[in-house]
């Protein structure tokens, strides 16, 4: 009897120890935004990181989806507190697998990290699990942070008059200004000049870049090509504007322009010869007016 | 009967080492060759240590007849370690009759930790503000029944697990305004219900007359320049809704780089978001990159003026110290290295003035030896994170890194991930968290 009390002593302090150790453990919760679930039912599940007061600038994962219950439509990524994908989350079999980081960190309680729209295919209990994942502290060094993963139960019931929840996002906003960087590497590309961009959209997410370089801006017949980061550059002298449109998922677009590092001289830039050729007909069109009227005035 | 006694021994054993794991990394002990005091009650802010079980008496001055005094030195006695709670950043964006605010996570070390946090308002600037009870330890709150068109001022209260307050965030205010009403009757001109525009506000202290950076979600859209006082405001329009991580840096009167002050903000559309008390932690170098033990090194760096800088050097044992800046934000304090063991050490610092506080900045390393070697060259670039040698961790780096990602690496991109990243020969999520910690933008 008194052996059974000590292993319950043992026990209770056991649990007190292990509480104590992962008080302060970084965890990543699914969250559903709704309970119930019918059969061809869209719901929205966001994957959320709480840092428990740790620092985090980097976190990768597996979320492991019962394909037989569920299908993925849509991954959103625009609200993250995740700043730049090293492997942007996609579905691959039965699993998204993800990495990314956020510049400088965060302590947050609810932090976004994705979400993910699916529909449900037949009933049953099922459950959405979390496997592999990673919380780095920002101390410079990538150290490792305690974590925890609560992984989903979600009840998937018969066919039945369900309200259609609309799922869709409104977005009429573009996407966010960005940046874009021009550099190269010796040990990548052939040293070949390349220009990085990224920006985020804080409505759909961005669903692709475009780009289109060109020595001149007025006389451009450059056409859009879709393009990924980072793109090698066509004019390796640096010598062209560079176009980079941002696109959402819902269609709005953001443009930006990079100005040529090395640009053309004056001489050499069309744009300046339209500009002179304009200005002389301009010029010469107002001077033959003002021509007319004072040889008018003199009869 | 053997059995049972060596369990009950076993069990109190390990009850009473569980209970020395659980609470040792709260107990602070303090040695010396002639005393030695546990568990010490360190506070700040004017309280005293108290204790209905023990006193704790000293007296400084000489034996002899009369009293030390000085008007050019001050002397600190008693536990040279210096407990704080960095002050959050707020941000505060108005509704109708109310007013929404977050704050960044108050980070406390040596003793104090951060349990919960309150808000207070006031229509006067200064308060006295009014409270309700604890929030709890969330980092967010609505305060509403809020008058519309009325100025309130807000600071937001850090405190212990016992309720008792341990930092007070700078004021930041706000006007709660009625939703604008769509259109309007007659007037010609154009269609009504017209766009307003989001802007967040950002203010707080830097270094005097440094350049401020302002990233959102890490690449740069705008830059200031501090004033005198090292104050600065920075104001970002057109923003969409949605979640942000900002940062600010700053570089001191030698170009050296902060550490980024990281906060997250919620926007709302045709909101007006303010942000105050930022506050960048200061630069910090040391004149020697080896010392003689027992010679001085010389800890500077730069901070807001006449602040209070506390310099932690930190090997087996940390050591702290304090030093005030002077009106041009520098400061400098000569370590001695006596007290320290043979070896690499690391030396970083904070600063509080006024009710700001700010969190440690980047810390250097020296090596105490047999010789007194000078620190070459202020690293003005970042120590890690930089592949392209471009003294910027930004996009590029991050491509750089990205291409070669769970890729096997050529000799030369080996080298050079062990000279900037982790040098474990291969590109993972360590290494962009190294360059996460060292990014510019």
């Amino acid at each position: 009897m008194k052996y059974k009390n000590s292993k319950i002593k043992y026990l209770l302090f056991s649990v007190i120890l292990f509480s104590a150790q992962t008080v302060f453990a970084a965890e990543f919760s699914l969250v559903a935004d709704m309970n119930e679930i019918k059969i061809e039912q869209d719901f929205v599940v966001d994957l959320y990181i709480n840092t428990e007061k740790e620092n985090i600038n980097a976190v990768e994962g597996k979320i492991i989806i019962p394909n037989n219950f569920l299908t993925v439509s849509e991954i959103r990524s625009g609200n993250s507190v995740v700043n730049f994908w090293v492997e942007k989350p996609q579905v691959s079999g039965n699993e998204i697998i993800f990495s990314g980081i956020t510049p400088g960190g965060y302590v947050l309680d609810e932090g976004l990290v994705l979400s993910l729209v699916f529909k449900a295919k037949k009933t049953g209990l099922t459950q959405i699990n979390l496997a592999d994942f990673f919380a780095l502290k920002n101390d410079g060094n990538g150290t490792k942070a305690k974590i925890k993963t609560n992984d989903l139960k979600i009840n998937i019931v018969s066919l039945g008059e369900f309200s259609e929840k609309d799922v869709t996002v409104f977005d009429k906003e573009k996407p966010e200004t960005f940046k874009p960087e021009i550099g190269r590497d010796e040990n990548m590309f052939e040293n070949k000049w390349f220009v990085a961009f990224v920006t985020q959209d804080k409505g759909a997410g961005i669903s692709g870049y475009e780009i289109r370089e060109s020595k001149y801006k007025i006389l451009n017949f450059s056409k859009w090509q879709p393009a990924e980061s980072p793109f090698i550059l066509n004019d390796q002298d640096l010598k062209s504007y560079v176009w980079i449109k941002a696109i959402d998922q819902k269609g709005n677009q953001r443009t930006v322009r990079l100005d040529p590092v090395n640009p053309v001289s004056w001489y050499a830039n069309l744009d300046n010869w339209i500009i002179i050729i304009l200005a002389i007909v301009v010029f010469y069109a107002l001077r033959k007016k003002v021509w007319k009227k004072h040889s008018k005035n003199q009869q | 009967m053997k059995i049972k006694f060596n369990k009950q021994l076993a069990f109190w054993t390990s009850s009473i080492f569980i209970f020395l794991i659980c609470f040792s990394a709260k107990a602070d002990v303090y040695n010396s060759t002639n005393y030695k005091i546990l568990e010490p009650v360190v506070s700040s802010g004017g309280e005293y240590s108290s204790s209905a079980s023990y006193q704790l008496q000293g007296s400084i001055g000489q034996i002899g007849i009369g009293t030390s005094s000085s008007a050019t030195y001050d002397m600190k006695a008693g536990f040279l370690y210096f407990p704080f709670v960095s002050t959050p950043v707020v941000s505060v964006s108005a509704g109708n009759a109310q007013v929404s605010l977050s704050w960044t996570s108050a980070s406390g070390v040596l003793g104090w930790t951060a349990s919960g946090y309150n808000v207070g308002y006031s229509t006067v600037s200064g308060g006295p503000y009014t409270f309700g009870s604890s929030l709890g330890n969330v980092l967010s709150t609505t305060v509403s029944g809020l008058n519309n068109g009325t100025t309130y001022y807000f600071v937001a209260r850090v405190e212990d697990a016992l309720g008792n307050v341990i930092a007070t965030s700078s004021q930041v205010s706000a006007s709660p305004v009625a939703p604008s009403t769509p259109g309007g009757g007659g007037g010609g001109g154009g269609g009504g219900g017209g766009i307003q525009s989001t802007t967040i506000i950002f203010s707080g202290k830097a270094y005097p007359k440094s350049v401020v950076t302002l990233l959102k979600d890490a690449q740069v859209v705008s830059t200031t320049v501090a004033g005198t006082d090292a104050n600065f405001q920075m104001t970002l329009g057109n923003v969409s809704t949605g979640n942000y991580i900002f940062s600010v840096y700053s570089e001191d009167y030698r170009g050296i780089r902060s550490s980024l002050v990281t906060f997250p903000v919620s926007v709302t559309f045709g909101t007006t978001v303010n942000v105050s008390g930022i506050f960048v932690a200061p630069s910090i170098s040391v004149d020697k990159s080896e010392v003689k033990k027992g010679d001085d090194i010389a800890i500077f760096g730069q901070s807001a003026p006449n602040a209070e800088i506390v310099i932690s050097v930190h090997s087996d044992e940390e050591y702290f110290s304090k030093v005030d800046s002077d009106s041009n934000g520098i400061y400098l304090y000569n370590f001695d290295t006596s007290i320290l063991e043979l070896g690499e050490h690391t030396t970083k610092s904070k600063a509080a003035v006024l009710s700001l506080i700010s969190g440690y900045g980047q810390s250097t390393s020296f090596l105490v030896g047999s010789k007194n070697v000078s620190a070459t060259t202020t690293q003005k670039c970042p120590a890690k994170g930089d592949l392209n040698n471009d003294c910027r961790v930004n996009l590029v780096d991050f491509s750089i890194a990205s291409y070669w990602y769970k890729n096997t690496l050529n000799a030369a991109m080996k080298t050079k991930e062990i000279e900037k990243l982790n040098g474990d020969g291969k590109i993972n999520l360590t290494d962009f968290s190294i360059m996460a910690f060292y990014w510019t933008g």
